[in-house]
This record gives C-alpha cells, sequence and structure tokens, in this order.
C-alpha cells in the first residue's frame, strides 16, 4: 500500500461513438496526493475518469498504470491496486450495510477461495475509518445521503488499493455532508497514502481539499498544479468563461472563486 | 463505536447470519423431504402404507404399487425441475438487475417450446435426446433476442421495457406454435398436454435425458454467484471491482439458459416459479446471491412439489397439469411486485 503506483495518461483521446470528447490529453497523477480534476460541464472531465478506470476504451493513446496499459491487464489484478467510486452505483434493495462493505473485498478472491480474516479485517477497518460500523446492520435504504455515500467509500476503501478515483463523490449531498465526505477523503490520503483522483464541481471545495488541481477544457488539458498555482481570474475566464475575482480564503488559506455575474454586484468589482 | 471493541463487534454478526442462514437451508430441506414423500404418498388414487413402502423397494405387486411406482420418477422430475426453475429465476433477476425477470415472463420457456415444436412438425424429430438441444438453442436465441429488443433505446434494459419485450415475444411465439401445430392433427394432442407444463408423464428415460444439462446448468449457476453480487451493483462499479461485465452476464446467462431448455423439454413451459421463488426467498435470506441461489433452487423445488401435489388433489378423479397451478398462484404474485410502490433495479 505504500508503494506508489504511477498513473499516467498518454496523448488520450476518447468519445462515445462518433463523439470525440477528449482529444489527446496528457496527465501524470502525482502519487500519495489528492488531485481534482475540474472544468465546465461537458469540456471532458467525466469521461477522463472513466477512461482513466478502464470503463471507457480510449481511440487513441493510453492509460499507464506503473508502466502498464489499464485497458489491457486483467481486470480483476487491475481492481487490487484501482479502485473506482462511480457517480451513481446501485444499492440492491434491501442489502445491508455490512453486506454491501464486504463486496468491496471481491477483486481479493478468485473462484473458489474463501472468507478469510484478511477480509474480516478490511471490511471492520473500513467500517470504522468511515464511521459506519454502528449502520453495519441496518438496511442501506434507509440511511440518509450523507450516510450512504461515506458506506460506499467504506466500500471502496475495503478494497484496499493504493489509488482512488472517485466520479463527482459529492453530488447530491448537502454543504455539511460534502465537507464530511471531503475530509474523509483527506483522511484515508493521509493515513494510508492512498493517491485520490476525483471529479469535482465545487470549485472552492476542490482548491480547498486538494493538492492538486487538473483543468480541463475542450477535451485537453488546461492547467495542472498546485491551487495556489493555477487557480486565476485568467483561468477561470478560458475554462469556465466566466468573470471572477479569485481571493484568499481565510478559513485554508487556499484560493477562492467569487464569480462575476451580471447583477448583484456592489463595487469594486466591475 | 472508533474503539477496538467496535471492531471485534463486526465479525460475531457475520458469523451469527451465517449459522442462522445455515440452520433454514437444512429446514428447508427437511421441507422438502415432507413435501417428497407428501407427492408419493398423496394423488389421484389413494394408497396404504404398505402399498407405499413395497413400491419404493421395487415391489411392485399391485394397482397401488403401480401407481406409487409412477409417482417416484414424478417427483423426482418436479424437484430437479423445480429447483432448475427457481435457480433461473435467480439467475435471470440477477443478470438482468430487473425484479421482473423469469423464464416465463421473458418468454424463454415459450421460446424453448417454439424450437421443440418446430423440431417435432417439420424435422420429424422424435428422438428424445435431440429434444433436450433443441430446447435449449430455442431458448438462448430467445434470450438473446428479449434482452436485445429490451435494452433498445436510452437506459438500457429497465425492468418495464424488458418486461415488455418479454411478454409482446412471448406472445408472438405462442401464436406461432400455434400457428405450427394447427394443421398437423398427429401431434397435436401430445404437444397440447405437453405445452400445459406437467411433471405427470415422467418416466427415469425422461430423467436421464435432462439430468447431465441440468447438472452443468446447476454448476455454472451456482458459480456466478459472486460475479452476480458485483453485478448488482451496477456496471461500473461492478468494472471496478475487476468483474468482466459481458463475460459475468453471458456465463451465468448460459447456465441459467441451460437450466430452462432442459426443464422446458422435460415438462413443458411451466411458468411463474421462477419469478416467485427468488423474491419470497430475497425477503428470507436477502441480498447475497451466495445464499440467495441455493435457497431459490431448494424453495424452487419444493414450490413445484407442491403444486403438482395440489394438482393432483383439486381435480379428483382427474388431474390438474402442474403449469396451470403455478399460474394460479404466480399471477397474482406478479401483479403484487409490479404493484409495490417502488419497482426499481434490483
Amino acid at each position: 500500500m505504500t508503494l506508489d503506483h504511477r498513473l499516467v495518461v498518454e496523448n488520450l483521446s476518447a468519445g462515445y461513438g462518433e463523439r470525440t470528447i477528449l482529444d489527446g490529453l496528457n496527465l501524470d497523477v502525482i502519487p500519495g496526493r489528492i488531485t481534482s480534476i475540474v472544468g465546465a460541464n461537458a469540456c471532458g472531465k467525466s469521461t477522463l475518469l472513466r477512461t482513466m478506470s478502464r470503463l471507457l476504451k480510449p481511440t487513441h493513446g493510453q492509460v499507464l498504470l506503473d508502466g502498464k496499459s489499464v485497458h489491457q491487464r486483467p481486470s480483476r489484478e487491475l481492481a487490487q491496486t484501482l479502485g473506482l467510486l462511480p457517480q451513481s452505483p446501485i444499492a440492491p434493495e434491501g442489502i445491508t450495510v455490512a453486506d454491501l462493505v464486504s463486496r468491496g473485498r471481491h477483486p481479493h478472491h478468485g473462484l473458489m477461495s474463501r472468507w478469510g480474516a484478511r477480509d474480516d479485517e478490511a471490511v471492520a477497518q473500513a467500517l470504522q475509518v468511515t464511521k459506519t460500523a454502528e449502520l453495519m446492520d441496518r438496511d442501506v435504504d434507509e440511511l440518509s445521503g450523507g450516510q450512504r455515500q461515506r458506506v460506499w467509500i467504506a466500500m471502496a476503501l475495503a478494497q484496499e488499493t493504493a489509488l482512488l478515483l472517485l466520479d463527482e463523490p459529492t453530488t447530491f449531498l448537502d454543504v455539511s455532508h460534502q465537507v464530511e465526505v471531503l475530509d474523509l477523503l483527506v483522511d484515508l490520503n493521509q493515513s494510508r497514502g492512498t493517491t485520490i483522483v476525483m471529479v469535482l464541481h465545487d470549485l472552492n471545495l476542490a482548491a480547498r481539499y486538494s493538492d492538486q488541481l487538473v483543468a480541463v477544457q475542450g477535451g485537453q488539458l488546461y492547467a495542472h498544479g498546485e491551487p495556489e498555482a493555477i487557480l486565476n481570474e485568467a483561468m477561470i475566464e478560458s475554462v469556465f468563461g466566466l468573470r471572477s475575482q479569485v481571493m484568499i480564503d481565510p478559513v485554508s488559506g487556499k484560493p477562492m472563486v467569487l464569480p462575476i455575474g451580471r447583477h448583484r454586484l456592489s463595487l469594486g468589482t466591475s | 463505536m472508533t474503539s477496538p471493541a467496535g471492531l471485534k463487534d463486526a465479525t460475531p454478526s457475520f458469523k451469527q447470519n451465517i449459522l442462522l442462514r445455515s440452520a433454514g437451508l437444512l429446514a428447508l430441506l427437511l421441507v422438502l423431504l415432507a413435501l417428497c414423500f407428501l407427492s408419493i404418498a398423496v394423488g389421484t388414487r389413494d394408497v396404504s402404507w404398505p402399498e407405499i413402502m413395497a413400491a419404493l423397494q421395487g415391489q411392485i405387486d399391485s394397482v397401488g404399487d403401480a401407481a406409487v411406482a409412477t409417482r417416484i420418477p414424478r417427483t423426482l422430475l418436479a424437484v430437479i425441475a423445480g429447483s432448475a426453475l427457481g435457480l433461473a429465476g435467480a439467475i435471470m433477476q440477477g443478470v438482468t438487475r430487473n425484479p421482473l425477470a423469469d423464464p416465463g415472463i421473458l418468454g424463454i420457456n415459450t421460446g424453448a417450446s417454439l424450437a421443440v415444436v418446430i423440431g417435432l412438425a417439420w424435422f420429424g424429430m422424435s428422438l428424445a435426446h435431440t429434444y433436450v438441444w433443441v430446447a435449449i438453442f430455442g431458448a438462448g436465441i430467445t434470450a438473446v433476442f428479449v434482452y436485445a429488443i429490451g435494452s433498445l433505446g436510452l437506459g438500457g434494459a429497465t425492468p418495464l421495457k424488458l418486461a415488455l419485450a418479454g411478454a409482446a415475444t412471448s406472445i408472438a411465439l405462442s401464436s406461432f406454435t400455434i400457428a405450427v401445430v394447427l394443421p398437423r392433427n398427429d401431434i397435436a394432442g401430445g404437444v397440447r398436454s405437453w405445452q400445459m407444463g406437467g411433471v405427470g408423464g415422467a418416466t427415469f428415460d425422461t430423467l436421464l435425458l435432462v439430468l447431465p444439462f441440468l447438472i452443468v446448468g446447476f454448476v455454472i449457476s451456482l458459480l456466478s454467484a459472486r460475479k452476480l453480487n458485483t453485478l448488482a451493483l451496477g456496471d461500473e462499479l461492478a468494472a471496478g471491482l475487476g468483474e468482466n461485465v459481458m463475460l459475468a452476464r453471458l456465463s451465468a446467462g448460459l447456465g441459467a439458459i441451460l437450466l430452462c431448455g432442459a426443464t422446458t423439454a422435460a415438462c413443458g413451459p411451466i411458468g411463474f416459479v421462477g419469478l416467485v421463488v427468488p423474491h419470497l426467498c430475497r425477503l428470507l435470506v436477502g441480498v447475497d446471491h451466495r445464499w440467495l441461489l441455493p435457497f431459490s433452487a431448494l424453495s424452487g423445488s419444493g414450490l413445484l412439489l407442491l403444486a403438482d401435489v395440489v394438482g393432483r388433489l383439486v381435480a379428483r378423479p382427474s388431474e390438474l397439469a402442474v403449469g396451470i397451478v403455478t399460474a394460479f398462484i404466480g399471477a397474482p404474485f406478479f401483479i403484487w411486485i409490479v404493484r409495490r410502490q417502488r419497482v426499481r433495479d434490483l
């Protein structure tokens, strides 16, 4: 787990049918860090994550994990290193939290291997880290949105992968639960050294919680670096087509974007 | 709950569950044995205790002994056909993540029976051996066809679309079957009684004929349990967990098709067992396919046995084909599932 696994995207093009969405994108994910992919709607950020997690086959280029293409490695072996939490996974009706989380152990088992102490330990730890142990015997259906998202993250943790890709893990959550989920991901990154790559909608939360930001525009990499280094008015203008003012967030000391629309403006902004 | 004590709690709860479920499996087995006995002892003709014992030991001296002796293969066929249908239903519901999936509703049994009828009418098929192959072939083609039709358009194979595609296909294939049989008085009678779905005509020869197919089907199906557990979380997450989604669907589906095809060849199309049984078992043991599949197989046997015994009793001195009895049980159940507040993806 402590080994650094390198995830590299090389000249990647991908899309759906005839429609090309990613167009020759390069990205080198820094191991052991939290990277957030940001960009306008339909810029290709979800497509990028889906291709990196081998849900989508590239039309050109490749995604390499430790030098080997993720699209060619055996799926189960890959799933022991690279975890994925899609945007809307399905919780079967009536499934308990414990059952759901334990399904994260799937890639560690062959056709005949039995559930062992190692699996028990991984599940118990995942429940503990995400503070879902007390929900263990509850039906996932009964949980609140925030609890449910913690359970899904617990399932991904039980998989014990060195890298974890998440597609908009905070959508449908209110602000307190968004912060809770992101805090949890930072815990995970710090305690286990898990490399985290996620798509985030909220720029300010992305800036606050990420070590690295990846800005995607028109299917290509626009900028990649620390939030302090790349988040500025010019970048917001090009990537989102939005005028803004970037200030230092007094709570986190990270950059914060204040959008400038057509209305509700006071002095000193135009 | 962040204390180590919280960690320890996790283990006993899992184990208790396993114990409880194992006990349930054992209880089910006992019920099944009792039903087997009932199926041998009870029928259109009343038989005495010594007659039952004699027939079970292979002595056939009286009419009663003979009656019992014919009930033995019939009972065995009901046991294996019922478990095949229950298991196939559970697999299909898992593969399609669709609560309405059932070999009957998806038209797969109809497809198998059309293939058999065409073989009988047009190709002079009589050898019972080719029978099974043809039925499995028909089941396979229909499954692929219905799934393809049901997956067209946005949202993939939703419960409603799949059920509609299955129902429409089923009706079309039934009409076609009638059209094939209608001008053929020579085979019409045999086809009609076979199509009602029954285990009454069973002999040990029928059993031996379908058994190899069913065994392969059972093995493939039971080995798909963990695959189905990941598919249940959605295709994307299943892929993320290292499952080859296409291959998992195909292999589990193949198991179900073998089970349905061979069962239809032996008993005709029997509906609703595959629908009712997995739902009841899910209420009992939850959604883990490693438990759901064996429970569905055993409960399927139980339901079909019970339906067969009921069919023999309600219409005395004649009897009702088991397919008709299961339809009586299944149709209201189908409505119940559809009317539940949420018909959603499993």
